[in-house]
């Protein structure tokens, strides 16, 4: 048999291999919350695999909880797939909150065995290493702090993870801290504030455990589809988002804010 | 001074002049990989190199043309030198210092005429020693031949001897060079120095490519490589790469030298020009050949395994990581990163254990752990009800943060075995009045130990 037949039946052979893999193993182009009300509101029913998402915390002190929801959102994606998440943990955090910390992982339902930790240098290094290994194709999704602010996290280098992304399809987290939102063409970006745990009615309030954890989580901006806030809890338990409440809506949220920034100087045409 | 008012005196630099000959001596790795630099010289200080050039010499057009090869080399340099070629390290070392030619070659057998006539200096002898036999009026190596022994021995030391028997090739010397054991070693030169870094990445890329075909007939795989290149002006530089997995794939070691030679950049200085490249495996493994798996995820674990080595060369092995548990009840013992370079070790098998062992203790009434651990633990001032009791206030980073609800105490011992002096830990989740939570910790206890126990923050709940 010449080589070129041989090389011509296995990939033949691969093909019907393939074709009976069972559908649940295969790659779908959006990956789901689990949780209707918000899965609703994306575009395709979910969030797409091969796109730039953001998640930000609300506050300092809200970076807790923005953790949290980016382990969560870690968990969803990599729930049909046996490949690994690569977390690029910046080197001196500005998020300070401290470094991820295995058995609090674990205990959150992320196996500590599916994550490769990456510690670039610097913004540029971590930027880098996001690329490649959206690339490398061997990531179930990958993901980044990099702080809002750093001069490297331009429009142009969201552009080039977003078409990576695209590219590899698989999904690039950022994690861009509590600053202010950059310009960015991030499919879907995300706000998560941390909300005082349920109030079981029959418990003296004084006697009160902290509960599940809970987040207000803000969907500020989604290419394609409605934005939207909720109150979302994660059950470690089960390991998925539980108890979920529409709360306001984010344009609502929006009006809160000067509209007239004071910092904003008019346009003034001279000519 | 009077003879010779132009001369110029400087000191000695006896620290500069040891690197000197270091360096020379990794030069010399060019022609053979057995170098070192000469632990012995005329005075105290060392002052040769040498190099085993056995097997060697007819890669470079025999024992004579390698010699003169050496010694054009060397004046090129602006350095003066001797150099002697012969079967025994002893017998080179005395022709190459105390011969008549600058250049010297003694045939196997020879040694014995060679050294007849040099000084018994030249057997590398302490100064006493040396002294003492020229007051005997044995002033040459050849009137130590076939002298009764033990006389000597008794006056000077078994020293005499053992020389005289290292230089003639009765008693074995080994040289020991400076570079680790090398299995597999491969090596390319340049009639005309290499100073464009594409021209490098071709050459390292048909080296790694020699390499690859060594290694695939043989069926290892490599686990460290050294790249060594040689720059005309006499400078050389290393680069070590290592792989999380025995590789005999030129195409992806290539690529981790490429990144590197990038990496180093504007470091990297080809100067006049790279003339030569070795590229040695410092590790290798046996490498059976595997069947192709038809399955896409066996690709997607290759796929994998080549960009850790290729992000483990490029960042450095210490930050490119996986997590290990730990057996320990001390938080921050629980769990350690090790490179992933050492690829899945078996106790990260026991994740999904410790997460059955963690749900159990926690229906139990053990607390949960944090996502996020601090490196340190940070001091916070807490206001408390009572003193054995949860927080009811505690400052953090200058913001006060008034608790809501707490889960605790869960107590943590120190672990008395490791002799370590630790307090005893009392920690506690708390909520504070926003909704975050965080895991503090009362350090000591108020009954047993003397000094009065402070607060620690240790880490941030989702």
């Amino acid at each position: 048999m010449s080589p070129a037949s041989k090389e011509h039946l296995i990939a033949e052979l691969k093909a019907r291999i393939a074709g009976h893999t069972p559908v649940a193993g295969r790659i779908t182009p959006v990956f789901s919350l689990g949780v209707p009300e918000i899965d609703g509101v994306l575009p395709e029913g979910g969030m797409k695999r091969g796109a730039l998402h953001e998640v930000a915390a609300a506050a300092y002190r809200d970076m807790g909880a923005a953790t949290g929801f980016l382990a969560s959102l870690a968990v969803c994606v990599s729930r049909h797939s046996a490949l690994p998440v690569l977390w690029c943990e910046t080197v001196r955090p500005p998020y300070d909150m401290g470094r991820l910390y295995g058995p609090g992982l674990s205990a959150f339902g992320l196996e500590p065995q599916r994550i490769v930790l990456a510690l670039p240098p610097g913004d540029a290094d971590c930027l880098w290493v996001m690329e490649e290994a959206l690339h490398s194709h061997a990531f179930a999704a990958v993901i980044g702090e990099l702080d809002g602010r750093s001069s490297a996290l331009s429009l142009t280098a969201t552009r080039r993870l977003q078409l990576a992304a695209e590219a590899s399809g698989t999904p690039v987290l950022l994690f861009t801290g509590h600053a202010k939102e950059g310009a960015s063409v991030a499919v879907t970006r995300w706000r998560v504030a941390s909300v005082p745990s349920a109030v079981l009615s029959h418990v003296e309030e004084k006697e009160m455990l902290p509960g599940a954890a809970r987040w207000h989580v803000a969907l500020t901006r989604s290419r394609g589809g409605q934005s939207g806030s909720w109150l979302v809890g994660w059950n470690t338990m089960e390991v998925a988002f539980s108890a979920v409440a529409w709360t306001a809506d984010a344009s609502s949220e929006r009006n809160v804010a000067p509209l007239h920034d004071p910092a904003v100087i008019p346009f003034r045409q001279t000519a | 001074m009077a003879l010779c008012p132009l001369l110029e005196l400087h000191p000695a630099d006896n620290e500069g002049n040891r690197e000197a000959l270091a360096r020379i001596a990794r030069w010399c790795g060019r022609y053979t990989p057995w170098t070192a630099a000469d632990p012995i010289g005329r005075g105290e200080e060392p002052d040769g190199v040498l190099l085993d050039i056995t097997g060697c010499a007819h890669l470079f057009g025999g024992e004579g043309e390698l010699l003169s090869t050496l010694h054009r080399r060397f004046c090129g340099l602006g350095l003066t030198v001797r150099c002697a070629i012969a079967s025994t390290p002893g017998a080179a070392w005395a022709l190459a210092r105390y011969g008549q030619n600058t250049l010297s070659i003694v045939p196997a057998g020879g040694e014995a005429d060679a050294l007849r006539e040099l000084p018994v200096a030249a057997l590398r002898l302490d100064g006493a020693v040396v002294d003492g036999l020229m007051r005997l009026g044995l002033k040459r190596a050849g009137d130590l031949y076939g002298k009764p022994r033990a006389p000597i021995a008794a006056r000077f030391g078994a020293e005499v001897a053992r020389r005289l028997d290292e230089a003639l090739g009765f008693e074995r010397e080994p040289i020991s060079p400076d570079l680790p054991h090398v299995s597999h070693r491969a090596s390319l030169s340049f009639p005309e120095g290499l100073t464009q870094l594409p021209h490098i990445e071709e050459a390292v890329l048909r080296i790694v490519g020699d390499l690859c075909d060594v290694l695939q007939r043989e069926q290892q795989g490599a686990r460290r490589l050294e790249l060594q290149l040689f720059r005309v002006d006499g400078e050389v530089t290393q680069l070590r790469a290592g792989t999380g997995r025995p590789s005999h794939e030129a195409a992806h070691l290539a690529r981790i030298f490429r990144e590197k030679l990038a990496r180093a950049g504007d470091d990297f200085d080809a100067g006049f020009g790279i003339e030569a490249i070795t590229l040695a495996c410092l590790a290798v493994e046996p490498m059976p050949p595997m069947q192709e798996g038809f399955d896409r995820n066996e690709a997607r674990l290759h796929d994998l395994e080549r960009f850790l080595d290729r992000l483990s060369n490029r960042l450095g092995q210490d930050r490119v990581l996986r997590f290990e548990p730990r057996a320990s009840h001390i938080p921050e013992c629980a769990v350690v990163r090790v490179p992933s370079l050492h690829g899945i070790t078996p106790a990260m098998r026991a994740w999904p254990m410790h997460r059955d062992e963690h749900r159990a203790s926690m229906l139990g009434g053990s607390l949960p752990r944090p996502l996020r651990l601090l490196p340190l633990p940070e001091p916070v001032d807490v206001v408390a009800e009572v003193p054995e009791g949860p927080p009811r206030i505690f400052r953090w980073r200058r913001i006060a943060h008034k608790v809501a609800r707490t889960e605790g105490p869960e107590r943590i011992a120190p672990e008395w075995w490791r002799g370590n002096r630790q307090h005893t830990r009392d920690y506690y989740r708390v909520e504070d009045s926003e909704g975050c939570r965080f895991w503090l910790y009362r350090d000591g206890l108020y009954y047993r130990d003397k000094e009065a126990p402070r607060w620690f923050m240790h880490g941030v709940f989702e």
